[in-house]
């Protein structure tokens, strides 16, 4: 039987093969660990369908692998035994084009199988995979983020630079680049800066976190974050949206499922928190933990990742003022937080020293204007500053 | 980057020219001539001979032409010599400007990442494995003093009055060609029940027709069974279906096939098939990632143009290009006489592969160029897909018919139809006009043939 690449939902439409855990003529039973995946989102490890002998395996590491292609043939245990050369069965028809159409379309990554031929008898030209190309780039430019390599002359210089030395970008790396890259280039990004008193939020979690201990949790500032985040969506729900270019309409989520950026070893992983508005501190914090543990040792399934309306970057937690982040593709909003910093701050009429931290949200513009931004960060700002609400 | 090709024939040379062009620093190295197999041993010099022994026949039947004739072998043979030697220099000459460093001698895997060779040790980022292929050997009849490989033949020092060939394959067709032109007794055997097996069945009959008239003893689905060394010559058992046979030779032939030879390379433990062929995928990288192969040691066919195009493919891979090899067609084309070209599908293959396949076939005598110069046996057949009228395959028997092999390639590569094909006008008078006879043929109007 072919083992295809399986339907993970959620326009998961392609991944990277990153490691076969069977090589060719090995035996699987069902359920053992077949091959590693990097999708949009995070590794996955598909478990072999059936039992039986791995016959051939047909995409290599570092390649990618589109929705429904064959990953490897696994002969059935049963059918093991009687090996024969599939002679009766009549092929499946191979896609006709020309041979340097057939060249571009691997180059561009372009699957041939979708392009429409324009030559005679419908054959497909290297007109036909550059308009395709194209039309994709258009689309969702799923290739802008290849690695350089794909011309002739940039491999060529490749060897000779002695200063540099020169990575092939894969894995997390690669979803990284493609994701930040489609953000970038298709929404226009626009941003609004707040600062935010969490003495309060800090002195309340110092109160809880004994409590919190006891009942086996590590409670941090972030699931106050989380929460008052998804409280504000509830009453701000254009940020949990996203903009749909193909049909030019604003689609607003109903569930409010938070993505919480982890850096995780490999690199940049957001987990997401579902229904986070329907969640209390303790829940989020035990939840925040579990997934950032799971991303850690590279064991995130895919619906930890999967989902997110709204996502959250705390990237206070290594230290600077804060940061301006990139979308999370194709959401509507982006909350940075800065580090909590001891500041002088005026209290009333006093100044008094105080943890302030810089909160950055970054918008699609096409969605909402500024104010409507500016409202939703000043929620949130009375949330976190007044933080006994969020226990509610 | 580091690139070490072990091998300089058709792959090694090949790959060390493109790795040139794309940046990459290479070390070849090569246990015997640059050029491998084929530039000295196998397609050169047998296309040097098979040329001499045509021109003496074409002479010597001429009835315009008057005075005794005789075929000098040892005259051939120095034309044999001068065409590899030229050949092999170019070589060499192209592989030194590319600035591509050759070391002679036998390679073998070093520690870690490296070969060793005369001593010495070259450390590479990646190994281009181009190591080729050796001839199978006979059970029945093992090489040594009167019985030759296909290397020794062509090697002989005086022309042999008679022959015996086992195999009947495109190595032994060539070479009961070769003898036949110079008027020696040839024997060809065949274990299977046609020659070229691999072929369309309708070339093996017309190859097999032509062969026994001008004088060869053809024997199909037979064997050695015993010889016994006369002192004057071989005396060879066959076993036939008309029952068992003796032939008196001179000398004997094996050409029973070839097939991978690693050499000191078995011991990367790189994963073969059952044949002993390196595996490898569709950028030519087996089963370790550092590793490629090209060429005759990635199994068959064994075809230098093959190994050509393998070479590439490995070479722009390792230089980060995503290339593949994976054509459409791949031309086999037998140097016998007459000549025979296959390219794509016969029509069996194709309807195994689910086409709508159809066929239809010329007699050569519809070309009058081929009548003119006096090679009109023969046939050329067309395989087409009956629903997308697109070209499936070419099959050709007939004098001159391998200068035709690239543009049949070409039809199949660029899925030309039969319609695209009728309308190009082609030269006449010219052999390639049997392409616009088959377009036409298969569209049921031919101009230059009666009746289908």
């Amino acid at each position: 039987m072919e083992f295809k690449f399986p339907d993970l939902g959620e326009g998961l439409v392609e991944g990277e093969v990153v490691k076969w855990h069977v090589k060719e003529g090995d035996y699987v039973k069902e359920g053992d660990p077949l091959v590693d995946v990097m999708t949009e989102k995070a590794a996955v490890t598909l478990p072999a369908p059936t039992s039986g002998r791995v016959v051939k395996i047909l995409v290599g590491e570092g390649q990618v692998v589109k929705l429904g292609q064959t990953l490897c043939v696994i002969e059935p245990a049963g059918e093991a035994a009687a090996e024969k050369p599939q002679t009766a069965q009549p092929a499946p028809r191979e896609v006709a084009a020309m041979p340097a159409a057939r060249r571009l379309a691997r180059e561009l990554g372009v699957d041939l199988t979708e392009v429409r031929g324009t030559g005679p008898g419908g054959v497909i030209t290297v007109e036909d995979v550059k308009k395709f190309a194209e039309g994709l780039k258009g689309k969702e430019a799923p290739k802008a983020a290849e690695p350089p390599r794909a011309t002739e002359t940039k491999a060529a210089e490749a060897p000779h630079t002695a200063e540099a030395e020169v990575m092939p970008v894969r894995g997390v790396r690669r979803a990284v680049a493609e994701k930040m890259t489609k953000a970038k280039r298709l929404i226009p990004h626009a941003y609004h800066l707040e600062e935010v008193d969490l003495t309060e939020l800090l002195r309340l979690r110092e109160r809880l976190k004994a409590e919190a201990e006891r009942r086996g949790v590590r409670l941090t500032a972030l699931p106050f974050f989380v929460r008052a985040v998804a409280q504000a969506l509830r009453e701000y729900p254009m940020l949990n949206s996203e903009y749909d270019e193909e049909k030019n309409v604003i689609v607003v989520k109903k569930e409010i499922n938070i993505g919480v950026a982890v850096d995780a070893d490999q690199g940049l992983v957001v987990v997401v928190v579902k229904n986070a508005d329907k969640k209390g501190i303790l829940e989020l914090a035990r939840e925040i933990g579990t997934l950032a543990e799971k991303a850690r040792a590279g064991k995130l399934d895919v619906q930890d990742v999967r989902g997110s309306t709204f996502t959250i970057s705390n990237i206070g937690a290594v230290g600077g003022l804060g940061g301006l982040s990139i979308l999370n593709y194709p959401e509507a909003a982006i909350m940075a937080v800065g580090r909590a910093k001891k500041k002088p701050w005026v209290v009333g009429d006093r100044i008094e020293i105080r943890d302030i931290a810089l909160v950055a949200v970054s918008f699609d513009h096409r969605v909402v204007d500024g104010a409507y931004v500016a409202r939703f960060v000043n929620r949130v700002k009375e949330l976190l500053e007044r933080p006994e609400a969020l226990l509610l | 980057m580091k690139l070490v090709v072990v091998g300089g024939g058709p792959a090694g040379y090949v790959a060390a020219i493109r790795a040139r062009q794309l940046g990459i620093d290479v070390t070849l190295i090569e246990a015997e001539h640059l050029g491998g197999e084929c530039t000295n041993y196998a397609c050169i010099p047998s296309k040097a001979l098979l040329h001499a022994a045509a021109v003496y026949k074409a002479a010597a039947s001429a009835p315009w032409l008057s005075g005794q004739l005789s075929f000098k072998w040892e005259e051939a043979a120095r034309w044999r010599d001068k065409v590899v030697e030229r050949l092999r220099r170019g070589i060499e000459f192209l592989l030194k400007s590319a600035g591509v460093e050759v070391i002679r001698g036998v390679a073998k895997p070093g520690p870690s990442k490296s070969v060793e060779v005369e001593g010495r040790r070259v450390e590479y980022d990646y190994l281009l494995l181009a190591t080729g292929s050796e001839p199978v050997d006979l059970r029945e009849l093992p090489r040594g003093g009167r019985v030759l490989g296909t290397r020794e033949v062509l090697r002989l020092e005086k022309a042999p009055t008679s022959v015996a060939i086992i195999g009947g394959g495109a190595a032994g067709v060539e070479t009961a060609s070769l003898f036949s032109m110079i008027g020696a007794e040839v024997y060809l055997v065949e274990v299977v029940d046609r020659l070229l097996p691999g072929l369309d069945v309708d070339v093996s009959g017309q190859v097999e027709k032509a062969l026994a008239g001008r004088g060869v003893k053809v024997f199909t689905s037979s064997r050695i069974v015993g010889f016994r060394d006369t002192g004057g010559g071989l005396e060879l058992r066959l076993s036939t279906p008309g029952g068992e046979r003796r032939a008196e030779v001179e000398v004997a032939v094996v050409a029973a096939g070839r097939r991978p030879r690693l050499g000191p390379f078995a011991a990367l433990g790189l994963q073969v098939d059952g044949r002993g062929a390196v595996k490898t995928d569709s950028s030519m990288r087996t089963s370790l990632p550092w590793v490629y192969a090209a060429g005759d040691v990635t199994g068959p066919p064994y075809y230098a143009h093959k190994a050509y195009a393998q070479a590439k493919v490995a070479v722009e891979n390792i230089a980060g290009l995503k290339s593949a090899y994976e054509p459409r067609a791949v031309p086999a084309v037998v140097f016998s006489e007459p000549e025979v070209v296959s390219v794509g599908f016969t029509e069996e293959e194709a309807a195994g592969r689910g086409y709508k396949a159809k066929s239809v076939r010329i007699p050569l005598t519809a070309v009058g160029r081929a009548v003119a110069t006096g090679a009109s046996e023969g046939f050329a057949k067309l395989v087409y897909d009956a629903e997308s009228r697109v070209i499936l395959g070419v099959h050709l028997v007939g004098s001159g018919v391998s200068e035709l092999a690239g543009d049949a390639a070409t039809l199949v590569e660029f899925y030309a139809t039969v319609d695209d094909l009728a309308l190009v006008v082609h030269p006449h008078p010219t052999l390639s006009e049997l392409f616009v006879e088959l377009a036409e043929a298969a569209l049921g109007r031919p101009t230059h043939v009666a009746k289908l």
